[in-house]
């Protein structure tokens, strides 16, 4: 008697039990992933979505109380901006000279570290990566300490090897500035480009090159034939991560040069409206259309250059 | 031939990689004098330790820079901290478990990594403004977690699926709950990719300057890297403590770089692919 009334209210206990773990195991991925979602939906596609709300609006601290409907306005005023022009222009160098800077130092150095033997890789690995690792901010530092025109390293450098007799200050010509600051963002980013560049190269197997060796095919036509078009994926992704970091340039032209008009670049120019000018709208058209134009640039690349490669 | 090429050509991406890094070096440990005169100068002679005194030493008033030092700690350590645990549960659940809706959340998280931060700066700020958050550690700690977020989840999904799952499934078999499994099997298994993530994760974040730039400017949760402008623009001839103050805000990184360089290197490849 005990035992049945023992057994009859276990009974419908343990069936309960069971859908509530059946339950649970199928809430557990959502769980999992609710925190992630929540910081993402939040705090990333909520203001990007109010912020394509926030262009077509007044949205100017200077008139809290205005936010009359405004259609393309915000755009039009951006893109007419001889300021918003100039920077624009700038943005376009950095990005041309980067891209030309990253194959050129990339190639070089993931290609030495390629040649070198695998005992120092190690140690080499870590003096290349060492820059990207260096704060932006600090790095723009650093390379001010280069060109300042009193105490810096390249006049010095310059003068005791009688290539110059004066010091120059360097970031009185529009061009050179642009180059300089260039090579400031080159130095933090050309580590990551080259690591990556340096796995593309390892994933070639060697016998392709010996083929052609065999086959009599000279350095450099094994190079442009074999080398260049195996790397593409590599390559794709180096500059795609290229055109991002220097179309968004900001850190190294902020330390080196500041807000100067010849310099600034299309985020400088951004920040300028929405945190100087406290134009909020006219700043998230302006980084509206660097987005759009990073995203464009990324596409044509992926679309030009990535191809799947198969041995 | 080749071996000589080769070395030299060493010669100089080494010297490139370092040169900058030992001039600040030279500039921070020279006098005032041999700075100021226009003479070419490759080392400091005399050596003084002035302007690393003068940083470290500890004053009271809420702007030295040990203080905003402090700050940069703690917002790169919580946001690290905080942004490797959601994203290894949600990367163990894009790598293990198949869910409906599945595809959508991921794109969601993963599909803003290439988003630059600036493109959404301007309406963050308007919302931490209305929060009372501007000027807080926990506004900067947000933005820096969703800044940091998609690749950590990346690297963490990209990890744990390439580990084999029939130990997790054994595991399971011989009777363990998710709980024990989490502790004892899957933690150990993952614990380089989490370990890999928080280098890469805490660097990225060292390295913030527009988020700290616009959301606690000379405030109470300053940063290291917005400081160290302010030394540029405002103190614009004292050179030698520009550079102590840069040489210092770049140990930290360079001791994780030489410690945890295979981690790290590991860790930039994985996130590369995702571009």
């Amino acid at each position: 008697m005990e035992l049945h009334t023992v057994a009859k209210e276990t009974r419908p206990l343990r069936k309960k039990r069971r859908t509530h773990l059946v339950h649970m195991k199928m809430m557990t991925p959502y769980l999992l992933v609710l925190p992630a979602m929540a910081v993402i939906l939040g705090l990333v596609i909520y203001p990007l979505i109010f912020s394509v709300f926030s262009s077509l609006h007044v949205d100017n601290l200077l008139y809290p109380s205005i936010h009359t409907f405004v259609g393309w306005k915000n755009y039009q005023q951006v893109l007419s901006d001889p300021s918003f022009q100039i920077a624009v222009r700038n943005t376009g160098l950095y990005f041309i000279f980067a891209t030309v800077g990253i194959l050129l130092f990339g190639l070089t150095i993931s290609s030495w570290l390629h040649s070198i033997p695998h005992r120092w890789r190690g140690l080499f690995l870590t003096i290349v990566i060492l820059p990207w690792a260096v704060p932006g901010v600090v790095t723009g530092l650093l390379w001010s300490f280069i060109y300042n025109p009193t105490s810096g390293i390249l006049d010095g450098a310059l003068t005791s090897l009688h290539i110059i007799s004066h010091n120059i200050i360097w970031f009185n010509h529009t061009s050179v500035s642009l180059i300089l600051i260039t090579i400031a963002l080159l130095w933090q980013i050309v580590p990551l480009a080259s690591i990556i560049l340096l796995a593309g190269l390892e994933s070639i197997p060697p016998t392709i090159y010996e083929a052609a060796t065999v086959d009599g095919c000279p350095p450099v036509r094994r190079f442009f034939r074999i080398t260049l078009p195996l790397l593409r994926p590599s390559l794709a992704i180096v500059l795609v991560q290229t055109a991002v970091l220097s179309i968004g340039i900001f850190d190294q032209v902020y330390v080196l040069t500041g807000y100067d008009p010849s310099t600034k670049s299309a985020v400088i120019q951004t920040y300028l409206y929405a945190f100087q000018n406290l134009n909020f709208g006219q700043g998230i058209s302006a980084a509206l259309i660097i987005t759009l134009g990073i995203t464009v640039v990324g596409y044509l690349y992926l679309r030009l250059i990535y191809r799947e490669v198969a041995y | 031939m080749r071996q000589a090429v080769r070395v030299g050509l060493g010669v100089i991406i080494i010297f490139w990689c370092l040169a900058p890094i030992y001039w600040a070096l030279v500039v921070s440990l020279a006098t005032p004098l041999q700075v100021n005169i226009a003479q070419p100068f490759f080392y400091p002679h005399p050596v003084t330790f002035r302007y690393f005194a003068q940083l470290l030493s500890w004053n009271a008033t809420s702007r030295s820079f040990l203080r905003i030092g402090l700050n940069s700690i703690i917002e790169a350590g919580m946001t690290t901290m905080l942004t490797v645990v959601i994203a290894t549960m949600a990367g163990y659940a894009f790598a293990r478990m198949r869910f409906r809706g599945q595809t959508v959340f991921f794109f969601v998280i993963v599909g803003t990594i290439s988003l630059p931060a600036y493109a959404v700066i301007v309406p963050l700020f308007q919302m931490m403004s209305q929060w009372n958050l501007v000027g807080t550690y926990t506004g900067v700690i947000l933005v820096e977690i969703s800044a940091a977020l998609p690749l950590a989840t990346w690297l963490m999904r990209s990890y744990i699926a390439s580990l084999p799952t029939s130990i997790e499934e054994s595991a399971r078999i011989d009777g363990a709950n998710l709980l024990t499994a989490l502790r004892q099997v899957i933690l150990p298994l993952i614990g380089p990719g989490m370990a890999s993530t928080t280098i890469v994760v805490f660097l990225m974040t060292w390295s913030q300057f527009i988020i700290p730039l616009t959301f606690a400017p000379a405030s109470h949760a300053e940063s290291l890297t917005v400081l160290i402008t302010q030394f540029v623009t405002k103190d614009a001839v004292d050179y030698g403590l520009q550079a102590a103050a840069g040489i210092l805000a770049l140990i930290p990184a360079a001791i994780l770089v030489v410690r945890y360089n295979r981690r790290l290197v590991s860790g930039l490849l994985t996130g590369a692919v995702t571009s």
